[in-house]
Order: structure tokens, then sequence, then C-alpha cells
């Protein structure tokens, strides 16, 4: 018996190798969520298309509407309206609030939290043999909540996709400093 | 030695009462038959290379058909034309070993089916819904595959089926990470994709050295050859390049390839020493332009890396002579 687990011990490495290396990724990626958390919620638009990116902007720390000009004979009507949300990073979940109700939160518009989280996109990553498969790579268009090792993908409504990219549909606005939708989590009832 | 001298030695053996015309006529016949052997293993081999190209060209062609064809099959008739002919031609397999002359034959079949398996479980998942390209699918897949190969393996011990488990383990091991990762952008992406290169190149040393004395020397090779070419590759990749380097694997890697290079001798394996003196050689040439080309300038630091070449082209020459073909 001993000797015959002797002559496996090539083949016992061999395999375990690997097997460790994805329990290492593992905890990598899922230990720090018992850690870290993210506590500051952020307002973001949805909808809309190229030109209305600049639709909606932060001044003064406060939710500000811009005109928009569109070429001649542009089709508008072509593309999603562009909708406010709050998204709760505690629950992550995602509601929506109108303009008026924006413009009374208290905004930051820098791109990291004071509590050093940012809000970014995929890395789009495929790996080596599933890059011939295209796997993975739809990652690139999902946006996350990170802050150095910690990383969580963001439920965002719509449901992200390649029409992130190429609408660039989903636009971080700012994080929420105070207001109804402030810093300690639940959506209150309006 | 000539011949007539090779009489007069034989004859004068026999004068003396040193050999017996039995003993001549069996060392005739043993040689005789080494060579007919000899020649036997070398038919075999190039009929079992002819297979296996058939088996290849049969792959191409079934997948040409299905392509020209793609767009007025319905999806049953997809799903047979794919997977069902990997299936076919496993249960061909089956049939063919039962005979032992036919076994390379089934063999061959067995390479078609394994070909074309992929190919139909994402034809089948696909119309079934699921979105292949996703990593969760391929994981899914590739893990189907991977069991049925491995049990193959396991019962009929064919090497083709260990070849074949060797690939979908290692797209299991890749697209399953991928799931995991998800695109987190708190990893980096070529450091990540470097690390699984370098297990997975470790995998296959330590699965040739695993094979090395056991059912074939040939697959011990190509995974010795594949691990160390991985191994170091991923090594180098991971040093990175100046300003972005990483220390410590630029540091590590002259370490790793000298042993590497040690390893050659211990195994009596040439693909360690071949690629342990080809990636020291990149090595030199790296680190020279990456610190040297704009202190030394680019003509002398060529210079210096040069003759360093030079003498690891002769370090592995000797190596070989010395300890490998020995």
């Amino acid at each position: 018996m001993r000797k015959q687990f002797k002559e496996n011990i090539p083949l016992i490495i061999g395999l375990s190798i690997p097997a460790l290396m994805i329990v290492f990724v593992a905890l990598s990626i899922y230990l720090p969520t018992f850690f870290v958390q993210p506590k500051i919620n952020f307002l973001y638009s949805s909808g809309g298309d190229y030109y209305s990116a600049s639709r909606y902007t932060v001044r003064d720390h406060h939710l500000a509407e811009n005109e928009i000009r569109y070429p001649e004979n542009y089709a508008t009507a072509r593309w999603p309206e562009v909708r406010l949300f709050v998204h709760d990073v505690v629950k992550n979940t995602s509601r929506e609030i109108t303009p008026s109700e924006a413009q009374t939160l208290y905004l930051d518009s820098q791109t990291e939290s004071p509590d050093g989280f940012s809000v970014v996109s995929g890395s789009g990553d495929g790996g080596l043999i599933s890059i011939f498969f295209f796997a993975g790579i739809d990652s690139y268009y999902q946006k996350y909540i990170k802050r150095g090792n910690f990383s969580r993908k963001l439920n965002l409504t719509p449901d992200v996709g390649r029409d992130n990219y190429y609408n660039n549909q989903i636009r971080f606005i700012g994080w929420i400093i105070e207001g109804a939708y402030g810093q300690k989590g639940s959506f209150p009832t309006y | 030695m000539d011949k007539k001298e090779v009489f007069q030695h034989i004859s004068r053996l026999a004068q003396e009462g040193l050999v017996t015309k039995e003993e001549l006529i069996e060392v005739y016949l043993e040689a005789t038959e080494k060579g007919a052997q000899k020649s036997l293993t070398r038919q075999s081999r190039l009929s079992t290379i002819l297979y296996f190209i058939g088996g290849t060209i049969v792959f191409l062609g079934i997948i040409i058909l299905i392509g020209q064809n793609w767009h007025t099959l319905n999806d049953l008739t997809k799903i047979l034309v794919t997977l069902g002919s990997a299936l076919a031609a496993f249960y061909v397999g089956v049939l063919f070993s039962r005979y032992e002359k036919l076994d390379t034959v089934a063999q061959s079949f067995y390479f078609i089916s394994g070909l074309v398996a992929p190919i139909g479980l994402n034809v089948t998942f696909d119309i079934a819904g699921w979105t292949v390209t996703g990593a969760g699918t391929q994981s899914f897949i590739a893990a189907i595959l991977f069991t049925m190969y491995l049990t193959s393996y396991i019962f009929l011990r064919k090497i083709v089926f260990m070849i074949f488990s060797i690939s979908f383990g290692t797209w299991l091991f890749f697209s399953f990470s991928t799931y995991l990762i998800d695109g987190n952008p708190a990893l980096d992406t070529w450091r990540v994709a470097g690390y699984r290169c370098l297990i997975a190149a470790l995998t296959y040393i330590f699965l040739g050295y695993y094979w090395r004395e056991r059912e074939s020397k040939v697959l011990s090779d190509w995974l010795y050859g594949f691990g160390v070419m991985g191994f170091l590759g991923a090594a180098l990749a991971l040093g990175g390049w100046s300003p972005q380097q990483n220390i410590f694997w630029e540091l590590i890697f002259p370490g790793l390839v000298f042993g590497i290079i040690f390893l050659s001798v211990y195994l009596k394996n040439k693909s360690f020493l071949v690629f342990g003196a080809l990636y020291l050689m990149a090595y030199i040439i790296k680190i020279t332009s990456e610190y040297f080309s704009q202190s030394l300038g680019w003509p002398l630091a060529l210079v210096l890396a040069g003759f360093m070449l030079m003498g690891i082209g002769y370090f592995a020459f000797y190596l070989n002579q010395k300890y490998i073909k020995s």
C-alpha cells in the first residue's frame, strides 16, 4: 500500500496543484467579501445614447440636468429614455427615482467614494483556452464595485451586456453622501 | 573488417572449438529476427501515423460538410451530425477494439470522436438555450468530456483517451478558473493568465514524470516538452518588462532555468535541456535590452549577449554529450 502510494506521488502532486490553485483563487475572491463591505450608495443613469451621456452631471454637489444638442435628422426615439437609479451597495439592488427626488441628494462626483470604493468595468478576462471559445468576454460589460483586493459584481438595472458598451447606457453620476438615500443603507419610503 | 576476414576468424574459432555450429545459427537467427521486428515496428508506426492523419482528415471533412450546410439543417439534425457523429465514432472504436489486429483503427475512431465531441456538446447546449460563450457552460462541457474520457481510459486503457483526458482537463481548469474570476477587476488579467499557465505546465511535468516508466514514453516526452515550454514561458512572462517588471520573477528565473537544465541530466530528457537553454538565451536577451542597452549602448550589449549565448549553446551541447546521450 505504501509502495503504491510512493509510486503515485507524482500523479497526486500533479493533480493537486491545479486543484489547490482553484481553491486559492476562490478564497482570494470570496474571502475579502467577509471582511470588507461598501457602505455608501451611488446614483447612476441608464438608457439614452452617445449624446445623452452628459445629460446629468453634478454641480455644487447636486444633480444638474443639461440641455442635449442632437445633430439634424437624428432619430432620438431609437434609444431608451434616460432614467435615474439609486444603487443600494449593501443589498446590491437598484431603485428608480425621479429627477426631482435625485436633486435633493448631496452628491460626491469623485470616482472614488469617501470609503475608498470605485465603480469599474469588468476585466473581460477569457482565460487562455476560453479565449478560443469567447468564454468570459462578456464580463467587460459588467460593472463592479472595487477596493483593493475586494471586488463585487453589481446588479444594475437594466441588465448590462454588450449594449452597455455600444450605447453607453450605464453612467455613474455620484456617491450619495446625504439625503434620503444616504449613507446608512435601506431605502426610505416616499 | 570485411567478409573474408570475418569468415577466416570464425573458421579459426571453430577449429579451436570455441564456437559450435548451433551457436552460430542461433546468433544468425536472432539478428535477422531483430531486423524483421525493427522493420515491422517501423511499418506499424507508419500505419499508425496514417490512421491518425486519416482521422484528422475525416474530422475536417465532417466540419466542412456541416459548415456548408448549417443553415439548411434543423436543430435535431444539427445535434445528430455533430454529437451523433462523435458517439457513433466512439461506438465503432469500441467494436473494432475487440479485434487485436484492428486496435490501431479503433484508436483512430476514438480520435475522431474526441475531436468532434466538443463541437457536438457546444451545438447541443446552444440549441438548448444555454450561453455557450459563458465560462460556466464551457466548464460544464469540459467537465463532461473530461469525465467521459478519463472513465474510458480507466476501463479501456487506450493512450488516446489519456491524451484527450489531459486536453479536456486543461480546458476544464482554465474555463472553471475563468468562471470563478468572472472578470473580477481586483485581479490582474495577464498576471492571473500567467499563473494559470505556470500551474498547468507544472502539472504536465509531474504527469510526464509519472508516465515515463509506464504506458507510453512518447506521452511522457510530449508532456515534458509542453510542460517545460509552458512553465519557463509563463515564468519569463511573469517577470514583466521594465518599468513594470516583477523583481521576484526576474530574479528567480535563472534559478528555475538551471533547475530545469539539471533535471535534464537527472531525467535524461533532451527537451528539458533544449528548452532550458533556449529560455536562458531569451532571458539574457530580455535582461540585456531591459537594463543594459541604455547604459552600455546597444552594440556592446549585443556583443556581450552574443558571447553569453555562445557559451550557453556550448554548455548545452557538452551536457547532452556527457550525461544525456550516454
